[in-house]
C-alpha cells in the first residue's frame, strides 16, 4: 500500500511540476495515436456498416426463402408472403419472380434479371422506392412500364461506374425493348430510375407482378422466385426461420449475409487492414511513451539513485513511471475521444467520404473503442516499465556518481 | 552498535584493479560522533557508502547490532537504509520537483503510518533546522546551506538510530557549515544518534569525539 501512495505521490508531483511542454507533447501524440487508431477503422466500420445496410435494403432484406427442390418456384407465394408476414418478429415480406432478360436501347443492351414485384409489400421490404432520380415508383397494375436501376440505364451520368456498359442515354419516359430469356419480347416505358448507390442493387429493374402474368402461363400464377423478409428489430432471427419452414417445408433460406456474396470477402479484407492498422498505431504509441519514458530516466538517473538510497523501492519508482504513464495515456484518449466525437465526426458527416456504395459515415463501436483505450493504456504501461526496470537494476552508487 | 570488520572494496576501472578500501576495522557505539578524514581519493567516501548500504563491500564485514548486514538482499537493505539509517549527500542530493516539505517526508510516507503524523513530524524536523519558514520552498529556491539542512531533515524523518553524513559542509560557505555542524551536533545531543561524517577539513576535528582517519583506503594506525 505504502508503495502505491508513494509511487502516485512521486508520479502526481513530477506531472504537476515537471516540464509542461513535454507533457503536452506526449499527451499531443497519443491523441493523433488514438485519432489514428480509431479513425480509419470507424471509417472502414461504416463502409462496411454500409454494405450491410445496402445489401438488406435493396437486395436482400433479412431473410431470404427459395425453393429447395430442382424447381426454383415457390407455388402459394401470396398466402405463404401473408402467413410469415403474421409471424413474431416480422416486420414485413414479399414476393419476387425474377427473369434473365437483355435490355435494349437504340444501340446499347444490356443484360439484367428483371424482378417482378408488388409495388406496395416490396416498398415494405425495401427503400428502392426512396432512391428515385427519376420518374416515379411502380404502382399496383402498371403494365408496360419499368423500374430501372441507374447503372443500367446510364441516364447520361458519365460519372457512373458502369456507365460505359449502360444503356446510357436512356431517362425516364424513354422506351426500352427486353428480351426475356424464355422468348418473349415487350417494349417498356421507362417509369422511373432508381440510384441507391450500391452497384448490386442499381444493375436491376423491376416491373409489377401483374406484367409478369401477362407474360407467364397460368399455372405460375401467384408463385414467387424468392421471398423477401424484414425483421422488426431485436427479432429472433433463427426463430422465424425455424417458423417459416415449419409452415412450408422444402424450402431453403439465406440471411443477409449470405447475400452479402462477394462483398463478404471485401469486409474481411476490411477487417484485417483495421487489424493492421491497429498494431501499427499502437506500436507507434508504445515507442512514443518508450521514448518519452526513457529519455525523462536518463535525465533522472542520479535522483532515481538518492530515492533508492533514502529508502525508496524499485517498486515504487518503477510503479510511478507507469502511474505517468496511464496518465498520459488516459489524458491523450479522452482528449481524442472528445476531438473525435465533437469536431472529426461532425466534419466529416458534413464531407462524407463517397464510396461506391454511397456516402460513409464514421461509425463508432463503443466496445472496440474501449477495447482499443484499454490496449492502449496496456502498451503505455509495457513501454514505461521497461525503461523503468533497467534503470533501476542499475546499482545505487552508478546511478547517483556516474551521472 | 556498529561494527565493522576486515571491510575491502576493489573497483574495476578497465583492466585496472582499483583498491578503495583495505582492511578497515572499526566501532561505532550509539552516542557517538566519529570523523573520518583523509585526502581526497583516500577512501572516506567508500567507507561511508558501505555502511551507508549504499554499495556493497568486496569483503569484510559489517554488523548493525550484531545482524551481519552485507549479505542481505537488495529489498532487506533498501527497508535498513529506511528504518535504521540516515545518510546526507556531499551534493545536497534533493529531489528538485518537491518542495523542502515533501523531500523530508517522503521516506517517512514510505515507512507508512498516517499522513498527518509523517507531515507534522518533517514540518518540525525543518523547525529544528531552522527552516521551519521556508517549508513550501523548492530546492532551487533556497541556499546551499538551506538545502542541506532539508537533507538532514529528510535524514532523521524516520527517526535513525545512526546518521551518516558524506561531506557534508563540502559545498557550503564557512557560515552555512557551521550552521550543518552545529545542527547535527544538537541532533547528537537532543536526539543521542549515532553520527560519522566525513571531512578532509582539519577543522572539523572540534566536532567528533572520535577520529578515524585514511591514507590510500587504510586506516593510519596512530588514530585506531
Amino acid at each position: 500500500m505504502n508503495t502505491l501512495k508513494v509511487a502516485a505521490f512521486m508520479a502526481l508531483k513530477s506531472l504537476v511540476r515537471g516540464d509542461v511542454r513535454v507533457l503536452l507533447l506526449t499527451v499531443s501524440m497519443l491523441i493523433l495515436v488514438y485519432v489514428n487508431l480509431i479513425f480509419t477503422p470507424s471509417l472502414l466500420s461504416g463502409a462496411v456498416q454500409k454494405i450491410h445496410d445496402k445489401t438488406r435494403n435493396t437486395i436482400s432484406g433479412d431473410i431470404v426463402f427459395q425453393a429447395a427442390g430442382e424447381s426454383p418456384i415457390i407455388v402459394g407465394a401470396e398466402e405463404l408472403v401473408s402467413d410469415i408476414e403474421s409471424l413474431k418478429g416480422v416486420e414485413a415480406a414479399c414476393a419476387r419472380n425474377s427473369l434473365g432478360a437483355e435490355i435494349h436501347y437504340e444501340s446499347e443492351r444490356f443484360a439484367s434479371a428483371i424482378y417482378a414485384i408488388d409495388p406496395v409489400r416490396d416498398s415494405q421490404v425495401f427503400q428502392i422506392s426512396g432512391t428515385l432520380v427519376e420518374g416515379e415508383y411502380l404502382e399496383p397494375g402498371d403494365t408496360g412500364q419499368i423500374l430501372l436501376g441507374a447503372q443500367i440505364a446510364g441516364a447520361d451520368r458519365e460519372d457512373l461506374e458502369l456507365y460505359s456498359t449502360s444503356l446510357k442515354t436512356v431517362h425516364a419516359g424513354s422506351r426500352v425493348v427486353i428480351d426475356y430469356v424464355n422468348g418473349v419480347e415487350r417494349e417498356y416505358t421507362v417509369k422511373g430510375i432508381f440510384f441507391t448507390e450500391f452497384v448490386q442493387g442499381d444493375i436491376r429493374a423491376y416491373i409489377t407482378e401483374d406484367d409478369f402474368r401477362s407474360m407467364v402461363p397460368p399455372q405460375l400464377h401467384g408463385t414467387a422466385t424468392a421471398l423477401h423478409v424484414k425483421l422488426e428489430k431485436g427479432a429472433d432471427r433463427s426463430l422465424v426461420v425455424e417458423e417459416v419452414l415449419a409452415m412450408r417445408p422444402g424450402l431453403k433460406y439465406q440471411t443477409w449475409e449470405d447475400a452479402l456474396g462477394v462483398l463478404k470477402s471485401m469486409t474481411k479484407s476490411f477487417d484485417q487492414i483495421i487489424v493492421i492498422l491497429r498494431t501499427t498505431a499502437l506500436i507507434v504509441a508504445g515507442i512514443t511513451i518508450f521514448i518519452v519514458t526513457y529519455v525523462d530516466l536518463v535525465n533522472k538517473r542520479r535522483q532515481i539513485g538518492i530515492e533508492r538510497a533514502i529508502g525508496i523501492t524499485s517498486a515504487s519508482i518503477v510503479l510511478s513511471y507507469i502511474i505517468r504513464a496511464i496518465v498520459y495515456a488516459a489524458f491523450g484518449i479522452l482528449a481524442a475521444a472528445l476531438i473525435f466525437r465533437y469536431v472529426i465526426m461532425p466534419i466529416e458527416a458534413q464531407h462524407p467520404f463517397h464510396f461506391p456504395f454511397g456516402d460513409v459515415l464514421l461509425v463508432v463501436d463503443i466496445p472496440e473503442l474501449a477495447s482499443s483505450a484499454a490496449i492502449l493504456c496496456g502498451v503505455a504501461i509495457v513501454s514505461a516499465f521497461i525503461p523503468a526496470y533497467q534503470t533501476i537494476r542499475t546499482k545505487i552508487i552508478d546511478a547517483i556518481w556516474s551521472s | 552498535m556498529i561494527s565493522v570488520s576486515n571491510l575491502s572494496r576493489t573497483y574495476r576501472l578497465g583492466s585496472v584493479e582499483v583498491m578503495a578500501l583495505v582492511d578497515v576495522s572499526l566501532t561505532l557505539e550509539g552516542g557517538d560522533v566519529t570523523c573520518v578524514m583523509g585526502k581526497s581519493g583516500s577512501g572516506k567516501s567508500t567507507l561511508l557508502r558501505q555502511l551507508g548500504l549504499i554499495d556493497r563491500p568486496t569483503s569484510g564485514q559489517i554488523l548493525f547490532d550484531g545482524q551481519d548486514v552485507t549479505r542481505l538482499s537488495d529489498g532487506t537493505r533498501a527497508r535498513m537504509r529506511l528504518t535504521y539509517l540516515g545518510y546526507i549527500f556531499q551534493e545536497f542530493a534533493l529531489l528538485g520537483e518537491l518542495t523542502a516539505h515533501e523531500n523530508v517526508f517522503l521516506p517517512g510516507m514510505m515507512l507508512g503510518g498516517a499522513a498527518h503524523d509523517y507531515r507534522k513530524r518533517a514540518a518540525e524536523l525543518l523547525g529544528i533546522v531552522g527552516l521551519g519558514e521556508r517549508i513550501h520552498h523548492k530546492p532551487k529556491e533556497l541556499s546551499g546551506g538551506e538545502q542541506q539542512r532539508v537533507a538532514i531533515a529528510r535524514a532523521l524523518i524516520n527517526n535513525p538510530r545512526a546518521l551518516f553524513a558524506d561531506e557534508p559542509c563540502a559545498n557550503l560557505d564557512s557560515i552555512s557549515s557551521e550552521e550543518v555542524m552545529e545542527t547535527l551536533l544538537k541532533l547528537n545531543k537532543d536526539l543521542g544518534i549515532t553520527i560519522l561524517f566525513v571531512s578532509h577539513d582539519p577543522d572539523d576535528k572540534k566536532y567528533a569525539g572520535r577520529l578515524i582517519f585514511l591514507k590510500d583506503g587504510r586506516q593510519v594506525p596512530e588514530y585506531l
